[in-house]
């Protein structure tokens, strides 16, 4: 079994702020870059694909080798499409038992914004800035997905 | 003919994932510990953010944060710092994460 995290922030009167967020933490290796990563992934099983978003790309693949990645792919969402990088990844996670799972697989990473360089374009790269990485479907169909509001618990198994 | 068989291969090809063997793991990633220590070390920053989360939005709502273990390391006000700053953290083990209003939902 692979704990996750459910991400339940508390106001200062102890109520929770909005509904609890489900996040599973994984080390994603980028062999190419010769990367090796650990970083929190939302659970998203509305998304297609298991994406870094710009936030963390930009943290453990840097500015200078994101902007080298040349195959891309148009991804579509809620606030219309963006361009994401096509990478050969790695993601693993850890059992209880401590055993390693892993898998290898084609990790969409976002790119800046066309117009994120010209100038006063801080909303956009603001927005960008703020998305959370993505464990899509693609992962996640390996697994048995739990996730328990009730008892507070998210985990991912196999029946 | 049906046209269903050649687009659901055209998906399998999309999406390949392939299961690593559990040998080759360590050779790519390291040794369970490790893995383990690293891992653990991301859960700690989200543990952090959630039991300081009402004291760290009063302190910097609309804000970047950077989380290392138990520990604030750097609040970033624009996108231009906070790029700046990124730079400097590769190869860390941080948490990153935007404190925005609670009103201010986020639907992905």
């Amino acid at each position: 079994m692979i704990r996750g995290i459910l991400f339940e922030p508390l106001d200062s009167q102890g109520k929770p702020v909005g509904v609890a967020t489900p996040y599973m933490v994984a080390t994603l290796n980028i062999p190419r870059l010769h990367i090796s990563s650990s970083l929190p992934f939302l659970v998203d099983t509305g998304a297609d694909a298991t994406i870094l978003h710009l936030r963390d790309a930009l943290q453990i693949i840097g500015l200078r080798d994101l902007s080298m990645l040349k195959e891309t792919q148009q991804l579509k969402g809620i606030g219309g499409s963006a361009e994401y990088s096509i990478v050969p990844a790695e993601i693993v996670f850890c059992h209880d038992d401590n055993s390693l799972e892993g898998f290898q697989f084609d990790l969409r990473v976002a790119k800046p914004a066309k117009s994120w360089w010209k100038p006063r374009q801080s909303n956009i790269q603001a927005l960008q800035l703020r998305l959370p990485s993505l464990l899509g479907r693609d992962i996640l169909s390996e697994f048995c997905l739990v996730i328990d509001y009730h008892r507070r618990q998210l985990f991912l198994d196999h029946p | 003919m049906s046209v269903y068989p050649s687009s659901a291969q055209k998906i399998r090809v999309e999406y390949m994932v392939i299961k690593i063997k559990p040998e080759e793991l360590t050779k790519s990633v390291g040794s369970s510990a490790e893995v383990k220590r690293h891992l653990e070390h991301q859960r700690e920053g989200i543990e952090y953010l959630q039991n300081n989360y009402s004291e760290l939005l009063g302190k910097y709502h609309n804000k970047w944060i950077v989380i290392e273990g138990n520990e604030l390391i750097a609040v970033e006000d624009t996108p231009k710092q906070l790029m700046k700053h990124l730079d400097e953290l590769k190869e860390k083990d941080v948490l990153l994460y935007y404190l925005a209003d609670p009103e201010d939902l986020l639907i992905l």
